[in-house]
């Protein structure tokens, strides 16, 4: 890299070749003032919390977050009602549906192991046959 | 209840500061600008897009890093936000390249000669970031630890690709004298 680096070094130099207009220098400060307070000034009739925020100047930090925290304690409230609600119903329903179910399906063993009981060779042939 | 911010007198102290800022800076960031998009009426448009953006987020600018570095920074990502829009068929191949350094010579802004010409053409044919890379090491004489800030790349990577850059300028130049 060193060759190459001095080749161009030494080929090229390292004086700038890009020349401005007259003047253009002089006035370049000036014109950019201009230009921004130009851009600024449109911006002038923008309520004065959006042009802060455009401007880079911020509000108090309790009022940039006041909105959220009231937000997020309004879903943590629906939140918490709706789960206490639909807890308490499930608890409700879930116990006699289970109860009645264990009934039911001791009930039905009972039933089967009696039905079953009572067959003969000849009928638990015929039932695979026809199955 | 909105607090109204204290604006004649925050309005004024930020313009004054502003101004100072733009004082020292115009020149340095609009030679940085031209070495990297070239064209005079071009350098100025995206300049004055830099000093813009630096009016509109300067209340964000928390002193994390030098005044300098931030416009560098922003000049610099305007700038290839620039040339990455105007690609044209003289940025992409070596005679498109050649045809750029006919178009230098032309420009009554470039008061090089042809070999002058030449390398502008051949830095111009370099990847963009690259080519960014070469302008602020060769004629900045940019530290690569600063750069490295402007770049927010390591100083292992901008080395390499500064070698490259070089390698490739060389090659380009030799092949088109």
């Amino acid at each position: 890299m060193e060759s190459d680096e001095k080749y161009i070094r030494t080929h090229f130099g390292k004086e700038q070749h890009f020349v401005a207009p007259d003047g253009y220098l002089g006035g370049l400060a000036n014109s950019i003032l201009d230009n921004v307070t130009a851009m600024a000034a449109n911006q002038a009739d923008v309520p004065t919390q959006i042009a802060a925020i455009c401007s880079g100047e911020r509000m108090p930090l309790w009022q940039r977050w006041r909105k959220v925290v009231a937000v997020a304690c309004l879903l943590l409230a629906c939140g918490g009602t709706v789960a206490f609600f639909t807890m308490h119903d499930v608890e409700r329903k879930v116990s006699p549906v289970v109860s009645h179910n264990s009934v039911e399906s001791a009930t039905y063993t009972y039933d089967e192991i009696a039905d079953f009981s009572m067959l003969d060779n000849e009928d638990i042939y015929s039932l695979v046959a026809s199955n | 209840m909105n607090i109204p911010l204290p604006q004649p007198v925050d309005e004024t102290l930020k313009r004054r500061a502003f101004s100072d800022v733009v004082s020292q800076y115009s020149a340095k960031l609009y030679w940085t600008i031209r070495r990297i998009v070239i064209d005079h009426d071009d350098a100025n448009d995206v300049l004055q897009n830099v000093f813009v953006k630096a009016w509109n987020g300067i209340g964000d600018f928390k002193n994390r890093s030098k005044m300098s570095t931030w416009l560098y920074r922003i000049a610099v990502n305007e700038s290839l936000d620039f040339i990455r829009r105007k690609k044209d068929a003289a940025s992409l191949d070596a005679d498109g390249n050649a045809s750029m350094a006919d178009r230098l010579m032309a420009d009554e802004y470039f008061d090089g000669d042809h070999a002058q010409a030449l390398l502008q053409a051949a830095i111009a044919s370099l990847p963009d970031v690259q080519r960014v890379v070469f302008n602020l090491r060769y004629y900045e004489e940019m530290k690569y630890s600063e750069m490295s800030k402007l770049l927010d790349t390591s100083e292992g990577a901008l080395k390499a690709s500064y070698h490259i850059a070089v390698k490739k300028i060389s090659a380009f130049v030799k092949q088109n004298e």
